[in-house]
Order: C-alpha cells, then sequence, then structure tokens
C-alpha cells in the first residue's frame, strides 16, 4: 500500500455518494478503509507465529426523509446492495430531521506514514523481536520472555458525502511489546509493557530491558498489611487504566446531555484539582493513533475537557450534537467499517504545572504505593464514576523511598475524588494509543491488602 | 446489482480448497488448515425510545494456516479472489520460512481426521423475525423498567449473529458447521435523591428466537433494576478481608478468571500460569468440581467444532480439588503431553486460533442454599457480574458484582454499592467452605485474550473465607 492508496478510495466513496442520491438518498456519505498487518508474536523465549492479515470495507450512511440508514460491504460490487439496505433501514428510523455534516478541510497534521513500515518486511519484524528478546534475557536472565511481539500495519481510509466531505488518509503503524514472568509457578511475578508509533524508530532494546528491570524490581513481594488511607502514586499505564476510560465516559455528550454520567450536570463547575488539565488533543505532535478529520471527515481539534480543574466540554459527533442541539465538537471515531461512526475520544492528554521527575514524585510520599498497572479497571461504574480495582504490579513507599515490591492491594474510589485528590504529575508522560499521560501522585486514596 | 458504476475486486470463480491446501503441500508444508467464515448479522439499539443503530450487514474471509520447516506462516483476508488465495499462500510461506530452524520446531498432537456437516438450526431463525418484532422486544424492556420512578435512561439492544464455518486440513478433516448466536440487553440508569446507579443485565445463547422465550428479557430487565432502586444510596462496602457468598453467576465469572484462564495450556507453556507444574495436585477444597464444556445446548459459548478441528467437549479442569486438565489445541496438547479436546477458537477469520474457554462451570456441592450463609457472624453477599480480570502468572484476580448485600448473623441484610472481590487463585480455592446445590447458567459475555471470544460461565452459591473486599477504608 502507500499513500495513494487514501486517494483512490476516495474515487470508489465518491461514486457510492452519486450512486445512493441516484437511488433515492436526500444526503449519503461513504466511508471506505482497506488495511494490512504482520504480526510477529514472542511465546516462551522464542518467536513462535508470524502472520498477516488485509481486509477492505466500506459503509454507507444515508439520509432519506430526515431519517437515518447505514449498512456496510466488504466488497465494492456489494455497495450498491448496501445502499439499497441503507435506504430500508432508514425507513425503519425515526425521522428526526439529521442532515449530515458539511464538507470541510481536515487539520495539518506531521506525516504518519512510513514507507519502511508499510514494506512489511517479516525480517525486519523478526529483526525486532528478536531485540527485544535478547535485551530482556540480557537484562534479567531468570526471567521468561512469556509473550509479546512486534505488530506492523499499513492502512488508507476515505470520506466523501453528498454535502462537500471529501478526505481521505494513510498511515502506518509500529507496535512493540513484551511480557515477562518470574518466578515458580505460585510465586511468580510478570510485567507488560509496550510502545507504539507511527514511524520506525522505536527501540526494542529499550523496550525489553526495561520490562526485564521492572520484573526484576517486583521480585520477591512481601505482604502489604495495609488497610486505610495511603498516597498511591500511579504510573502512566495505571493513570489510562483507571482514570482515561472514566473521563472518556463522563464527558460523552449524549450520555451526559441525557444525565447518564456523574458529570453530567457540572458543565463549568470544578470537577478536579485547579492545577489539572484534561484535553481530547489530536492534535498533539506526539500523538499516536489519530487521524486529520474524524469519522465523519471534519477536521480534529483540541477539544479541553477539563481545566485549572473546570469541567469545559463534553464531545459530540453531528449526530449526538444534533440531538442535544450543540455543535459537533469533531469527535466522531470509526470503530471499523462495520459500525457507524459514534462520539468518541481520539487522544487524551493530562497535563500539570511544574511536572517533576518521578524520584521527586516517590521524596513526596511519606507512606504510600507506587503502582505500575491495575486489574480490573473495565468494571469500573461508567455511570457514577466509582472504581474497585486491585493493583499486582505495586511497590511500597516510605520516608520518601520505594522500600519494596508488595502483594496486591485493592484500590476503591470514584473519578471526581480522585481528581480531586490529585497532588502532582511526572515530568515524563508516556506515549499511549489513543493517550498521552504523565504518572500522577494522589493523596489518601482508599487501599486495601 | 452494479448500478453501472462500482466494479468489484472478485472474479466469480471459486476457489477450491483442496487445491489451496495441496499447493501448500508442494510449497513446503507438513500441514496446512484452510477456515472459510461468513457471518451475518443484525443488530439494534434504542436510546430512550429512538432508535440509534440498525445494522444488517455479512462478510466473509477466510485464514490459511501453514507449518512449514516446523514454524507456523499464517494469512487472512476478506478478498476471495483466486489472486488474493495465492498471494495468502505465499505469504503465509514466506512469513513461515522467516522463522524456521530458530527453535524447537511445532509439534501437533494427533486429532483423528474429521468429515461433518453440522448445523445447530435455531428453533425460530431470527432472520425471519421482522425488526419490529425485534424492537418490540427491546421496547418491552424499557417500559418495564421506567414503571419504576427513579430510572431515568435505558438503552436496549438486539443482536443475532448467524455464522458459517468450512475447515479443511492437510490431515483430511473437511467440516462444515453453523449455528447462531441471539442477544437482547439493557442498560438502565437509576437517581434518586442525589444518588446515581448504572446497571447491565443481558439475555441470549446460542440459538434463535426462542431463547427470548425460555428467559423473559423484561422480566430479568424488571428484577435488575428493582435491586438497582434498592440500593440507591446503599454505603460502600468496607474495605478489607471477610467471608463471601457470590451466587452462580459470580461463581461462574471466579471459575473461568480465576481457574480457566490459568488452565489455558497456552499460557501453562509460556510460564504465564499459576497452575504450571501442577496437574495432579490439589488446588482447592474436596467437593470443588471446574469444568469447560462447549456442548452446554443453548449456552452462549458452545460450539460444535473448534478451530483446529476439533470436536467440543466437556473439559474437566477441577475434579474434587485437584487440577486434572488444561484447555489444549493441538499446538500446545503436544507440549503438554496431552490430547487436544476442542478449545482453540478464533475471534473471526482475520485472527488465529487461541486457546479459549467457552462455558466454564463450577458444579454445586451438598449446601441447601440457605446454609450457605450460616454462620457468617459479618459478610458480603455479592450477585451478579460486572466483569472481572485475572494475572494468570500470579493467579491475581479481580472481578465487580452487580449487586451486593451485607450478611450480619448469617442473614442476607442491607445493600453494599460497587464491591469488588480479589485474591490469589490457588489461595481462594482452599478458602472455599460451601457450594449450594442448584446451579445457575451466567449471563452470556465475551471474553477477551487480545481477541473477542462469546462465552458463559455458571455455579452454584459459593462460600469462601478470607476474600478481600474493595471498599472505603472508612
Amino acid at each position: 500500500m502507500s499513500p495513494e492508496d487514501g486517494g483512490r478510495l476516495l474515487g470508489v466513496c465518491e461514486r457510492i455518494v452519486e450512486a445512493a442520491l441516484r437511488r433515492g438518498a436526500d444526503q449519503a456519505e461513504a466511508y471506505m478503509e482497506q488495511g494490512a498487518e504482520l504480526e510477529v508474536d514472542i511465546e516462551k523465549d522464542r518467536v513462535a507465529f508470524t502472520g498477516t492479515g488485509q481486509s477492505r470495507g466500506g459503509s454507507v450512511r444515508l439520509v432519506k426523509d430526515g431519517r437515518v440508514g447505514f449498512a456496510y460491504f466488504t466488497d465494492d460490487a456489494e455497495a450498491v446492495a448496501a445502499i439499497d439496505r441503507a435506504l430500508r433501514n432508514a425507513r425503519l428510523a425515526d425521522a428526526k430531521d439529521y442532515a449530515l455534516p458539511p464538507g470541510r478541510p481536515p487539520a495539518a497534521m506531521r506525516d504518519r506514514f512510513d514507507p519502511g513500515l508499510a514494506a512489511l518486511d517479516v525480517d525486519a519484524a523478526v529483526a525486532a523481536a528478536d531485540r527485544i528478546l535478547a535485551a530482556a534475557k540480557e537484562a534479567c536472565p531468570d526471567a521468561t520472555v512469556a509473550g509479546g511481539g512486534v505488530g506492523l500495519g499499513v492502512g488508507a481510509e476515505a470520506i466523501a458525502s453528498s454535502e462537500g466531505v471529501a478526505c481521505h488518509d494513510a498511515s502506518t503503524h509500529f507496535d512493540l511489546s513484551a511480557s515477562l514472568v518470574l518466578g515458580e509457578s505460585g510465586a511468580a511475578v510478570a510485567h507488560w509493557d509496550h510502545v507504539s508509533g507511527h514511524h520506525l524508530g522505536l527501540d526494542p532494546d529499550r523496550l525489553g530491558r526495561d520490562t526485564a528491570e521492572t520484573v526484576a524490581r517486583l521480585a520477591g513481594p512481601v505482604p502489604a498489611d495495609a488497610t486505610g488511607r495511603f498516597d498511591v502514586l500511579f504510573l502512566p499505564d495505571a493513570v489510562g487504566e483507571v482514570l482515561t476510560d472514566l473521563v472518556v465516559h463522563a464527558v460523552m455528550g449524549d450520555d451526559a446531555m441525557r444525565g447518564k454520567t456523574m458529570w453530567s450536570e457540572r458543565l463549568g463547575e470544578a470537577v478536579a484539582d485547579a492545577r489539572l488539565t484534561i484535553r481530547d488533543d489530536p492534535l498533539h505532535p506526539d500523538a499516536v493513533g489519530v487521524a486529520p478529520f474524524d469519522g465523519e471527515g471534519a477536521p480534529v481539534q483540541r477539544v479541553p475537557i477539563v481545566e485549572g480543574g473546570v469541567l469545559r466540554s463534553f464531545l459530540f459527533d453531528s449526530w449526538d450534537g444534533h440531538e442535544h442541539g450543540r455543535p459537533s465538537t469533531h469527535s466522531a471515531v470509526r470503530n471499523g467499517f462495520k459500525n457507524r461512526p459514534e462520539t468518541g475520544s481520539q487522544h487524551i492528554t493530562v497535563a500539570a504545572p511544574s511536572p517533576r521527575p518521578l524520584g521527586r514524585l516517590v521524596a513526596d510520599v511519606d507512606d504510600g504505593f507506587l503502582v505500575g498497572s491495575v486489574l480490573g479497571a473495565h468494571t469500573a461504574n461508567v455511570t457514577t464514576g466509582e472504581f474497585s480495582v486491585t493493583a499486582p504490579n505495586v511497590w511500597r513507599i516510605r520516608r520518601g523511598e520505594v522500600v519494596g515490591p508488595v502483594s496486591e492491594i485493592a484500590l476503591a474510589g470514584d473519578l471526581t475524588s480522585l481528581l480531586q485528590r490529585f497532588e502532582a504529575a511526572g515530568d515524563a508522560p508516556k506515549r499511549l494509543h489513543g493517550a498521552l499521560l504523565p504518572p500522577m501522585l494522589f493523596r489518601g486514596l482508599d487501599v486495601a491488602s | 446489482m452494479t448500478d453501472g458504476v462500482i466494479r468489484g475486486r472478485r472474479a466469480p470463480a471459486a476457489v477450491e480448497l483442496e487445491t489451496v491446501l495441496r499447493r501448500a503441500q508442494q510449497a513446503g508444508a507438513s500441514f496446512a488448515d484452510v477456515r472459510v467464515e461468513t457471518v451475518e448479522e443484525n443488530r439494534l439499539r434504542i436510546e430512550d425510545g429512538d432508535l440509534r443503530g440498525l445494522v444488517a450487514g455479512a462478510e466473509t474471509g477466510f485464514a490459511l494456516r501453514v507449518l512449514v520447516d516446523g514454524a507456523w506462516g499464517f494469512a487472512a483476508s476478506n478478498d476471495l479472489s483466486p489472486a488474493s488465495w495465492r498471494s495468502a499462500l505465499e505469504q503465509a510461506v514466506r512469513l513461515a520460512k522467516a522463522t524456521a530452524g530458530r527453535s524447537e520446531p511445532v509439534r501437533l498432537a494427533d486429532a483423528p481426521p474429521v468429515r461433518a456437516r453440522v448445523t445447530w438450526r435455531p428453533k425460530i431463525d431470527p432472520q425471519d423475525v421482522a425488526v419490529e418484532e425485534k424492537r418490540s422486544l427491546l421496547r418491552g424492556m424499557e417500559k418495564a423498567v421506567r414503571e419504576l420512578e427513579a430510572i431515568r435512561n435505558v438503552t436496549t439492544g438486539y443482536a443475532d449473529a448467524t455464522v458459517r464455518k468450512q475447515y479443511l486440513s492437510t490431515d483430511g478433516s473437511d467440516i462444515e458447521w453453523g449455528l447462531t448466536r441471539s442477544v437482547a440487553q439493557i442498560h438502565f440508569t437509576a437517581r434518586s435523591g442525589g444518588h446515581l446507579a448504572g446497571r447491565s443485565t443481558r439475555v441470549g445463547g446460542t440459538g434463535g428466537w426462542e431463547l427470548f422465550a425460555l428467559e423473559d428479557p423484561v422480566a430479568k430487565a424488571l428484577e435488575a433494576a428493582q435491586a438497582t432502586v434498592r440500593a440507591l444510596g446503599a454505603p460502600a462496602a468496607k474495605g478489607g478481608r471477610t467471608t463471601v457468598v457470590v451466587d452462580g453467576e459470580l461463581a461462574g465469572v471466579f471459575a473461568h478468571e480465576a481457574v480457566g484462564h490459568a488452565a489455558e495450556s497456552d499460557l501453562v507453556a509460556a510460564g504465564e500460569s499459576c497452575f504450571r507444574g501442577r496437574l495432579g495436585e490439589r488446588v482447592g477444597v474436596e467437593g470443588l468440581t471446574i469444568h469447560d464444556d462447549s456442548t452446554i445446548q443453548g449456552a452462549f459459548g458452545s460450539f460444535p467444532f473448534d478451530d483446529n478441528g476439533v470436536a467440543g467437549s466437556d473439559k474437566p479442569l477441577v475434579r474434587d480439588g485437584v487440577l486434572v486438565g488444561y484447555l489444549c489445541d493441538r499446538e500446545h496438547a503436544a507440549t503438554q503431553g496431552m490430547e487436544p479436546n476442542g478449545a482453540a477458537r478464533a475471534q473471526d477469520f482475520r485472527h488465529r486460533p487461541l486457546v479459549r474457554m467457552s462455558n466454564t462451570m463450577i458444579e454445586p456441592g451438598d449446601h441447601a442454599e440457605e446454609e450457605v450463609f450460616d454462620g457468617i457472624r459479618d459478610g458480603v453477599f455479592c450477585k451478579g457480574s460486572r466483569g472481572g480480570q485475572v494475572d494468570t502468572a500470579r493467579g491475581t484476580y479481580l472481578f465487580n458484582a452487580q449487586e451486593a448485600y451485607r450478611i450480619v448473623d448469617g442473614e442476607v441484610r442491607e445493600p453494599l454499592r460497587d464491591v469488588s472481590l480479589t485474591g490469589e487463585v490457588l489461595h481462594t480455592l482452599h478458602n472455599i467452605e460451601a457450594l449450594g446445590d442448584v446451579q445457575r447458567l451466567g449471563d452470556p459475555g465475551y471474553c477477551g485474550k487480545g481477541q473477542w471470544v462469546p462465552v458463559c460461565d455458571g455455579g452454584p452459591l459459593v462460600r469462601i473465607r478470607d476474600c478481600l473486599v474493595g471498599g472505603a477504608a472508612e
């Protein structure tokens, strides 16, 4: 695939839109995506599997008499049948007087297409996997590299509509991951880590080494013997697990406007410590997993969610915006060609003034915990923001120093209280797929062990 | 119909799968298999009375897997043209050769070739049920819960998927099978007196429209809503260790998260399981029996054949407290010296098969249900599941309850909110004090392991001592 494939898909989209209008749609939008991936999987200190896949498909969303219909197809020749299916679905839908969004130029964004990745070179991918394995084994010879691997991908997408949307994009992605286990069955410790980017240049050696050093630091945990309120320093992955999903659910425009989230009636109110800023920022130069336009072809933009601790905005696509009389925040996302666009986040960033090195954050804790990751974050109650999770990869901090790993602890709380107990952020945010998150220190969280 | 404008990319000629396999062998494959999979689906979602998503569609794709010089190569595509098949074969062989000879060659445990044509036909095919009737079911669920004043927002959803698979291998297997799965679900929020709560529940399984006569989604939604409203404003549980009783659904999630994942032979082989090296050892109390059964009629995780072409089966994992088996695909059955037992599942044609669960069950014990609570001075009763997760290497698990109640002197008392349970598998299995005598199947669900597959689980009431409850410190 090449960057030009996006343009070719756009041509197909435009022909589908024309066909939809000919067949009776008042307005029509066509979306197409095409991609190929290569994965090299590690299992038990070796490359265990290599695989590749390719996929192409599209969908049509149309408006007929104010009603919306949607259908998808996997062969361009089925597009017309999909149009007819979408027209039939529109007849069953409620009349909403909805109109597709107008076309606008996409946002300016740095190049995210690396020809070196697009070639999906298996030898390069295997070499990267070998480097993860070698670096991990060198850093911690007793550990087993149980899983992980290398993923390379290339994709193109395009959207055209009768309202002037005409945009296309192509990008590549590169993912490295490692999962290490150390110790005997029943007393083992484990750690998984990963890095993602759009270009070659991620460092497999560093990932392997860092993951191995972390699992070594987890060895020999002692019981935490701690129930009460403690300061807790979350590393970026734990921030992502505990905080990001809950924030995004809390500000989904449709849910929020219907009163379905704990922040439904709090726009303009303080919901977090006054130093905290949370944005949906696809324009951040370090963003991974974004495109210049959203799932409806609108240019992506920076959306302030929380600024100075105050809730500033909910997220809307054009449909949810229309439902609630709000403008779209250009927050439509596509979960593959089989689904109609829906509101979602693009790239969540968290920032606070005067970020500090991790060591300084640790030094600020008299009695607490350093949490690397949590289990069960997806079981949090997204309506109330309440969470009750367990942290298996956790270290005790006493008098400003990490004194060693402890067995799992249970952490409980709710999103708003958590954000109000924020104390400080680290100065080295981690680039995750769809988020850029720093370490974060919170005071007085409920801990049980 | 082409409208004269849009041309397809597929040639009409069908590809002979036997020819593909023969060419794989000619290219050096000692083993090859191919899956061709078609999924036809219907989905609809209603938000507070408005039809938001109505989707009907179908996709067909294929996956080709080759073993060349002891290394795997895999290629998948939804382009069924002969050129795409040729390209897939070339790529799969090239990938396999790129990693061949670097480590111990992959071996596959023997599996007798199967030639079968099986279709689990639903009694009432959802394709024959009008969209309006499906919408009416969802309307009924919404109307029932809205009878309660505190219910504010209601989202209902319906989905059916009919799967047809073809599996052929160079070992001589030639299988065609199909089934249908159907689900109706509801999510609602309740708000009263400044208190807010949210809850989901789901009815469905492997089958068609008849499933909703076997278990009434309207009644189930109402029951869940009533419990949620009763719990509005309930205090958080006190964090710490205590005795808990879990209902059949949560017991099933425990079996799935804490035991089933640790018994997946790929994780065992990779050293990522706390059950590694423990076959034949006592891992739990006497009387505890856990198995994974993909043959349960109507259960959401059931299937006739796995994606290695092995028949689905009832797989004992823990029998009377002793670890007696793992879940095995052909590859990891070989490394463990076991037989494949039909546990290889792929999310769809885009994915390679992994070792997965189906319907994971704890067998009932001999305690009458009321006896399970006897003697608990101060504990927690947890009902329903909001999901769970496990770190299989350590054996640390967490799951969250939909409903929770305080137990005082053996009696179920006032509700608690947002209770999670956590612990270590090898510790908890020895702390089971009682198993109720009635087994219940939980809600249909999906299990994630890099891929999503439909699963179900269940069990009896289970009493566990010294369980860590996540909650407020004060």
